[in-house]
């Protein structure tokens, strides 16, 4: 009889147990949900795609982070110009942390085969897996021959100089490439300009198959990271020449927003506001009031292109300026103000500058220029 | 704030410039961008993980940044909206906002509507924004209309308080600068001497403070004295441009050597 009723007493602390164990579970899943995120699906080698520097604006990252099982992550170089920075990664409750730096479940990301890391300024990884190649037999296959993507076509020369022709634009602009050994794996690197292969990198190709008439490789394509074919066009042809078309910039990333320089206290502006105040000649037309925005950039070399005009009224909405104004404006900026910022030593300054100065018009009069 | 966001992102340039040569340098700056995205500083910069949010949910300071932006892009219709979201959500933003029209606009219009706002806050005391008095800005901005006679008595009632409750050498050389500056639009250059001699003193090495001098006695017809002053201004331009690597003095007033050479020029024999 007693032994029933322990039986009984038994399995209602049992059943309470259990309902407080429910209870718990249904509390503890929606907070707490099982990562998916573990120490297996973040460790291993990551290679840098990009940074994004704006919504549509991405940066390629020549980097990779190796997490290894021991814990010790390394920071390096993807085609080997640099002896790697070696720290300690965990990941505890989510949050992952690499060195000191500590990234909370919200600020990284895995989805599929891409490491996504922070809000401000994203990085984004994609896992390497190994495809076993040569370097050297790749770089045979691509040099002196024509290769062509959805959106690109590249001219691969014995120079080391590439030419990459945009299908869309046909503009054209020069690199230098290599085809780099990094273990097994062989990657494409793109980098520099016409002047010089110590410029930053275009992005990085891993190549993934090496055929007669076609090769593949994984990268950045635009829209994502994708295995693209390379589809053979022709082999270069002597007096095939490799030559930017128009303007390109020194640097491979450059953004009009970081690129501005502080041009006001250069004397250059002193100029400037000469030119503009005795050569412009004011037509008398009293709704033609707001403000202009001329702006350029100048590469390292002194090359000036993406000129912009761009009109505002006095409320600061879009505005169309008459042409008597705006082409007056343009005439005297690209005769007489890009020169300023043009080098005429051809020294390389380091840099691309973007220059924006603003014009305030009063009836069709220059009332005031401003950097 | 914004020049606080703006820091990293220079610092990101500066990182990923055309210029660099090895990998160690992208190492360096790929470092500097995971810092930049760890939580360590994702929650001081958090403009871009606040536009997800709609703009109800955003402080002011983030509408402020996302205008800022705008402007960068020369986007200046979104820009005047999201400053003016900016000034509803938060209105101790409008004496920045005013200045950001001042400075980077020359639009003294707008940049008094959101001064006064600021100002009204709190009648009868003269608010501070981004350490100047916000009558100190109102000044500037009736300046730049050309109402010098009440640029001056803005000017007077924000530097005219520190001097009086706690002496002239506790006055920004700047404020006094500027007050020159439109005395001597009003043709009144002893004022403008009297002003500028306590800025030099305050601040030995203006360039500026020196080149307004020039024009005091030009205006004065102190011809010999002007020159001297226009000499001395340029020797301390190109000192500051050598110590520094460019001149700025951070008012809102330039100042080129082009114009030391016409005002040189444009001295009677």
């Amino acid at each position: 009889m007693r032994a029933g009723m322990n039986n009984q007493k038994g399995w209602q602390r049992r059943k309470v147990w259990l309902a407080l164990h429910c209870t718990l579970l249904i509390i503890h899943c929606p907070l707490n949900p099982v990562s998916a995120q573990s120490a297996n699906v973040i460790s291993g080698t990551w290679i840098g795609v990009h940074a994004e520097w704006e919504n549509t604006f991405f940066c390629p990252l020549p980097t990779y982070l190796d997490l290894r099982a021991d814990s010790t992550l390394h920071l390096g170089m993807t085609d080997n110009t640099a002896p790697a920075k070696t720290a300690r990664w965990s990941l505890q409750h989510d949050t992952l942390r690499l060195d000191s730096l500590v990234y909370p479940p919200k600020l990284w990301r895995v989805n599929g085969d891409l490491l996504r890391l922070g809000l401000l300024y994203p990085m984004v990884f994609r896992r390497l897996t190994d495809v076993p190649l040569d370097a050297e037999s790749a770089h045979k296959q691509l040099v002196g021959r024509v290769w062509q993507t959805d959106s690109l076509i590249y001219y691969f020369y014995d120079t080391g100089k590439v030419c990459l022709e945009n299908l869309r634009t046909s503009e054209k602009t020069v690199h230098c490439w290599q085809t780099v050994q990094r273990g097994p794996s062989v990657f494409l690197t793109m980098r520099g300009n016409r002047y010089t292969c110590d410029g930053n990198y275009k992005p990085l190709w891993q190549l993934t198959n090496l055929a007669a008439g076609q090769f593949s490789a994984i990268g950045w394509q635009g829209r994502g990271v994708a295995d693209v074919p390379f589809r053979f066009v022709r082999a270069l042809v002597a007096g095939d020449s490799c030559r930017s078309t128009g303007f390109q910039p020194c640097d491979n990333c450059l953004l009009a927003m970081y690129s501005m320089t502080v041009t006001n206290i250069h004397e250059k502006a002193y100029q400037v506001k000469k030119i503009l105040k005795t050569q412009f000649r004011a037509v008398a037309l009293p709704e033609q009031s707001g403000l202009i925005r001329v702006q350029f950039a100048v590469n390292c070399r002194g090359e000036a292109g993406r000129f912009v005009l761009v009109g505002f009224s006095e409320t600061y909405a879009p505005m169309t300026f008459d042409p008597r104004l705006t082409d007056q404006l343009t005439a005297l900026c690209q005769t007489q103000i890009v020169p300023l910022w043009q080098i005429h030593d051809a020294k390389d300054q380091g840099y691309d500058e973007t220059v924006r100065l603003s014009i305030r018009l009063k009836g069709g009069a220059i009332v005031d220029v401003f950097f | 704030m914004r020049q606080l966001v703006l820091i990293p992102c220079l610092l990101v340039v500066c990182h990923f410039s055309v210029a660099q040569t090895d990998g160690t340098t992208y190492i360096g700056g790929t470092a500097y961008m995971l810092k930049l995205n760890s939580a360590q500083s994702a929650y001081m910069f958090d403009w871009r993980s606040s536009q997800k949010l709609p703009d109800s949910l955003r402080t002011g300071q983030q509408l402020f940044f996302e205008g800022s932006v705008h402007n960068s892009k020369n986007e200046l219709n979104q820009m005047a909206g999201y400053y003016e979201k900016a000034a509803q959500k938060d209105p101790t933003l409008q004496g920045m906002i005013g200045y950001d029209f001042l400075s980077n606009f020359h639009d003294p219009v707008t940049a008094l509507r959101y001064f006064e706002a600021y100002d009204a806050r709190t009648p009868n005391f003269d608010d501070i924004s981004a350490n100047d008095p916000i009558s100190y800005r109102k000044g500037l901005a009736y300046a730049m209309i050309g109402n010098h006679a009440e640029a001056v008595r803005q000017f007077d009632k924000g530097l005219g308080a520190i001097e009086v409750k706690h002496g002239a050498e506790w006055v920004n050389y700047r404020f006094f600068v500027a007050r020159a500056i439109s005395y001597l639009a009003l043709k009144q250059p002893e004022c403008a001497l009297d002003d500028l001699a306590k800025a030099i003193k305050n601040y030995d090495r203006s360039a500026i403070a020196r080149f307004y001098q020039g024009e005091a006695y030009q205006q004065m017809g102190r011809i010999a004295e002007a020159k001297v002053a226009y000499d001395d201004a340029r020797f301390r331009m190109q000192y500051i441009r050598y110590q520094r690597g460019d001149y700025n003095e951070g008012l809102i007033y330039d100042l080129h050597e082009g114009q030391i050479d016409d005002a040189l020029k444009a001295l009677k024999p």
